[in-house]
């Protein structure tokens, strides 16, 4: 378990797929509040994000979810987390976050659903 | 836990007081509890606890990032007989003292950025001690117990004391 962030960011139709690697303790969450301000600057509200590569977060991480997850539902969109690993799974649940976010086996699944909210039929 | 038990395999790391160094402390305390045998899911929640210690000093004791040390004690305290036992982390910074008392997790119904790790630490540790050594600064002293653990690993005894 080192230090180091990645974040990459997809556009696939209006939902941003962020996908995290590595840790997302408090020397990394400036460069993820970051790439969601961006996010949310575009106009985007429909985020899912890959935490499959995620080995540990702390809960300034947490904050960061948090805080996107209610701009998105405040603005009328939706955010989606993906898998996380078990050890981050158990900090969410220790957190009871894993009632607040919606979690989904795989990004496909995640996007279908998130690609929808918000979106007038 | 009493202080006449054997500390064995006791480690202590300085580090600055900047987030870049957490990294270090993670490792170094994973290395620690790989050692003295505590479970990959406990040693996850040390792990935890001690990153949410290390952020507080940072961002309340020091008002952040800075050049002030930081120390960090782990060892285990082996019980006389019959008891459990620990693995036990100290926390040291010489930052701000605040009363311990007022140290309080969040009601985690209030759904909010912030707030969340006292009530990790609080939730992952078994006992829970904060104090304001004279000398200045805080300390945070956090056993867990090595499995079986009585219950779930909820600290049910968070104590405060100021000197």
């Amino acid at each position: 378990m080192t230090g180091g962030l990645e974040i990459s960011v997809v556009e696939r139709d209006d939902v941003v797929v962020v996908e995290l690697k590595g840790s997302a303790d408090i020397s990394e969450t400036t460069a993820l509040e970051s790439r969601l301000a961006g996010i949310f600057a575009m106009g985007r509200n429909r985020i899912v994000i890959d935490l499959s590569g995620l080995t540990f977060t702390s809960s300034v991480g947490l904050g960061s979810l948090i805080r996107a997850h209610i701009r998105c539902r405040e603005s009328g969109g939706g955010l989606a987390l993906v898998n996380p690993q078990p050890a981050v799974m158990r900090i969410f649940k220790t957190t009871r976050l894993n009632d607040l976010f919606e979690m989904y086996g795989g990004v496909n699944e995640a996007f279908e659903v998130i690609k929808v909210k918000g979106v007038q039929g | 836990m009493t202080e006449e038990k054997m500390n064995l395999d006791e480690v202590e790391i300085r580090i600055v007081a900047k987030p870049t160094y957490l990294c270090v402390a993670r490792s170094a305390i994973r290395q620690v509890a790989d050692l003295v045998g505590l479970s990959e899911t406990e040693s996850d929640g040390v792990i935890l606890a001690l990153e949410e210690a290390l952020a507080n000093s940072i961002r309340h004791g020091y008002g952040g990032a800075c050049d002030e040390p930081i120390i960090i004690r782990v060892f285990k305290e082996v019980a006389e007989s019959g008891g459990q036992d620990a693995l036990v982390a100290i926390v040291r910074d010489f930052g701000r003292q605040v009363d311990p008392a007022s140290i309080k997790s969040r009601d985690l119904e209030d759904v909010r950025p912030g707030g969340l790790g006292v009530h990790i630490i609080n939730s992952v540790m078994d006992e829970v001690e904060y104090s304001c050594p004279a000398e200045g600064g805080m300390q945070l002293r956090m056993v867990k117990y090595f499995a079986p653990v009585q219950g779930s690993g909820d600290a049910s005894d968070v104590k405060t004391s100021c000197s």
